[in-house]
């Protein structure tokens, strides 16, 4: 491999051996195995958590539970919902959390709960009232502002020749 | 390349600063003093025979008192644990512990270590107890009134200047 590198760099053009891909060091059973390798890499971080745990048989509760899942932010790793995260944290929180679909609680009462306690930062999406109105606005307002922009510089080029 | 060129980078970098900081800032840190909620109710095991557990309805004091979520696991608590037994000793105010997803015998080396300043401590291993308090890592330490209502939730270590800062005039006026 370095040897590839080393040649390379001093612009050497070695003559191709037989199966080697031009113009890279690789050759094509190598450039295979590099590919299965980074396929299987990207598929396996699909594999998550909730997979150990102890699922509801009624196929349409669990698909329900983990649609709620999907909503509540994991709050010690940023970014991650319950669902993908593997912290301690949020394995306790989908028990708890399965215990109260179990009790009878619809989502609104487990998501309202959650919220008391632990604020609007637990809702991966944030609510939808005064407060968050400029928050959903802005992706429209930025687009709108920039289409604006464009426009005015697009006349302004039409004006003076450049 | 004209200056001109980069000028929507740079108000797009702009105006991304403020949610950058506000995330980066966020996570560690914060006393909270939302509409002050009632002490949810949770019973915890003791983890001494000899100290109480924790029972919200036997806590109906007639002062405020503290509640610190701690674990032999959380390094920051080690580093809190000095002004939590300077307030014990100075008997400021009561201080009940609860000991979140730990091993009894480490928590008890734990305290034997450093100190114990809890005149009750629970265990919740389960998490059940900090899920009803909106807890999401240790050390943090709730404010609650003499009628169990919840004053203030500090996330992260408590020391002299927090507590002088923000404990001490609530616990005055209440």
């Amino acid at each position: 491999m370095m040897n590839m590198i080393k040649k390379f760099k001093k612009n050497k053009f070695t003559p191709l051996v037989k199966g080697q891909i031009p113009r890279t060091g690789l050759h094509k059973s190598s450039f295979k195995k590099l590919c299965i390798f980074l396929l299987t890499i990207t598929f396996s971080l699909n594999a998550n958590a909730i997979a150990i745990e102890k699922q509801f048989d009624d196929k349409k509760l669990e698909k329900r539970t983990i649609e709620l899942f999907k909503d509540i932010r994991c709050m010690v790793c940023t970014g991650e919902s319950i669902y993908d995260s593997q912290s301690d944290l949020a394995k306790d929180l989908r028990k708890v959390i399965r215990e109260k679909i179990t009790q009878g609680q619809t989502d609104k009462q487990i998501l309202d709960d959650l919220t008391i306690r632990y604020g609007n930062e637990i809702l991966m999406t944030p609510p939808i009232n005064q407060n968050t109105a400029l928050l959903w606005a802005s992706p429209a307002l930025f687009i709108f502002i920039g289409l604006v922009v464009l426009i005015t510089i697009g006349f302004k080029r039409k004006n003076h020749s450049v | 390349m004209k200056v001109r060129f980069f000028i929507p980078l740079i108000i797009l970098l702009g105006i991304l600063i403020f949610p950058a900081i506000k995330i980066i800032s966020t996570d560690k840190e914060q006393t909270l003093t939302k509409p002050n909620r009632d002490f949810p109710n949770i019973v915890l095991q003791p983890l001494y025979k000899a100290i109480p557990g924790i029972n919200s309805k036997e806590l109906i004091n007639d002062k405020p008192f503290l509640v610190n979520i701690f674990a032999s696991w959380c390094l920051s608590c080690r580093a809190e644990h000095p002004f939590l037994m300077s307030l014990k000793e100075e008997e400021i105010i009561p201080i009940y512990g609860i000991n979140w997803r730990d091993e009894d015998e480490k928590a008890k080396k734990f305290l034997e270590i450093l100190g114990n300043p809890y005149s009750r401590i629970g265990i919740d291993k389960k998490s059940n107890a900090i899920i009803e308090l909106g807890v999401s890592g240790a050390p943090e330490t709730f404010l609650v009134s003499a009628n169990n209502k919840i004053l203030l939730h500090h996330k992260g270590p408590l020391t002299q200047q927090i507590f002088v800062e923000k404990f001490s005039p609530l616990i005055k006026k209440y």
